[in-house]
């Protein structure tokens, strides 16, 4: 056995280097470790997040924002549009830098950092309680002991399946994504773009999120068993072709979008799970970071606390699904809804919306009142939303 | 004798000029036929029950199955 320490943190994406921040904080030694040689990357993200989202938990820092948002454009079938307008809105990352900015607070909190380190199992000590992980440590196998452990490995977290949390998912229960960083191109600035419709991106939406100097991600999500044998590559080809007449791909990527679950996976045991792994997503936009920063931050702070008065993991579920609980069961309602709108309804929502917000300027949404407002002025989404409620 | 029903060896064929690494058949997998590691994901053949979960889920276009 290697040195142990108290808390391990597995993942140095924004929940895990969040969560070793916060662990290192409340006094306790921390190791983070990370299987890509790189942090922050691949980025398998669009890289938005609202400014509450971002800055309840992290100071905004130029060096990793590229692009300030306060116009949201949303395209659906037939021409049909609506316009947000709402200064100060959120932000658009840059991820690789991001990622990396959060791994050096966790390191200036006190944690160890190590890259090259990809945790494959849990140790479990004589009590059954965790007791630490075996890894493959830059291609030699090693095991860390430690007496609480967080795993921040994202959407295909192998920690939570072997400590027998059963995060599987089924294709309806995921959105399969693919993003290109594009440039040389010209957009409006400080704007959003969404585009909607069963053809356009079934099940799901293409985003267009400008990050400055002629840069964007441009990328989409499908749900998978809505189109089982177009693949979302090729929604995302077509739409780009037709939406620029000149543009550069510098980068792609992909990723998997999980869907919230009704019994979160965030513990068991002395395994706290946090971001993407503890499928803390909001369902309807796929937006994660928001979420991810707090679960980690939570889970470290609650780490700290199992080691050093014997507090359960039970804590950090509760502190969680009090701040997020409500809302998480919220866009996940929605996103059932939304699943089964017809281009028609897409089309009436983008008039109601445009009715409400038109080109005034938005000083502060609430989501969870627009989104209301919207299902309780259209019958059918009323009829679905009840419908939907009584199944569950 | 009994005969058993043969069962199908299935094999993930993974097209790594598509695949983006992401992990989104890895998280569909019921029976963690499919691991990412550090470099590239990879099938461990033999737990492939051929429900093609992940076929269906890839974004790339990089996953077929074959039981050949």
């Amino acid at each position: 056995m290697n040195k142990a320490y108290d808390v391990i943190v597995v993942g140095a994406g924004p929940a895990g280097s969040l969560a070793a921040k916060h662990a290192a904080l409340g006094g306790v030694s921390t190791l983070l470790i990370e299987k890509h040689p790189v942090i922050g990357c691949p980025v398998c993200c669009a890289e938005a997040i609202s400014t509450t989202g971002l800055t309840n938990i992290v100071e905004p820092d130029p060096r990793w924002i590229c692009s300030e948002i306060e116009r949201v454009r949303l395209h659906g079938p037939g021409n049909s549009k609506a316009g947000i307008y709402h200064p100060k809105a959120g932000f658009v990352l840059e991820r690789k830098i991001f990622d990396r900015a959060m791994a050096e607070q966790a390191a200036i909190a006190g944690a160890d950092v190590k890259v090259g380190v990809d945790a494959l199992d849990i140790i479990r000590g004589n009590n059954g309680d965790i007791s630490g992980v075996v890894a493959d440590d830059n291609g030699r196998s090693v095991e860390i002991g430690a007496r609480v452990v967080i795993a921040a490995d994202g959407v295909e977290s192998q920690i939570a399946c072997r400590a027998g949390l059963n995060p599987v998912l089924k294709p309806k229960d995921i959105h399969s994504s693919y993003q290109y960083l594009i440039g040389g191109i010209e957009l409006e600035p400080r704007t959003l773009e969404f585009y909607f419709g069963n053809e356009t991106a079934p099940g799901g939406y293409i985003w267009v999120f400008g990050k400055g100097g002629g840069l964007a991600n441009v990328g989409l999500a499908i749900m998978p068993t809505k189109s089982p044998h177009k693949k979302a590559v090729e929604y995302l080809d077509e739409f780009i072709a037709r939406r620029f007449s000149r543009y550069k791909i510098i980068e792609r990527m992909t990723g998997g979008v999980p869907t919230y679950m009704e019994a979160l996976p965030l513990y068991k045991d002395n395994l706290l799970l946090c971001g993407d792994a503890a499928r803390v997503i909001d369902s309807l936009t796929g937006a994660g970071i928001a979420n991810a920063l707090l679960s980690g931050k939570l889970a470290g702070q609650t780490a700290a606390r199992m080691v050093r008065e014997g507090i359960s993991g039970e804590f950090y579920r509760k502190e969680f699904l009090k701040i997020k609980g409500r809302e998480l069961k919220f866009y996940y309602l929605c996103r059932q809804i939304y699943l089964k709108l017809s281009d028609d309804d897409v089309v009436n929502i983008l008039r109601f919306v445009d009715d409400i917000f038109g080109e005034k300027e938005i000083t502060g949404i609430n989501p969870f009142e627009v989104i209301t407002k919207i299902i309780m002025s259209h019958p059918k989404l009323l009829t679905l939303g009840r419908h939907l409620l009584t199944m569950n | 004798m009994i005969k058993m029903a043969e069962q199908k060896q299935y094999r993930v064929k993974i097209d790594f000029r598509k695949c983006g690494n992401c992990g989104a058949c890895v998280a569909v997998c019921p029976t963690e036929a499919l691991h990412l590691d550090q470099i590239k994901l990879s099938s461990k053949d033999e737990n492939c029950i051929g429900c093609e979960f992940c076929v269906i889920t890839c974004p790339a276009d990089a996953l077929a199955l074959s039981d050949e």
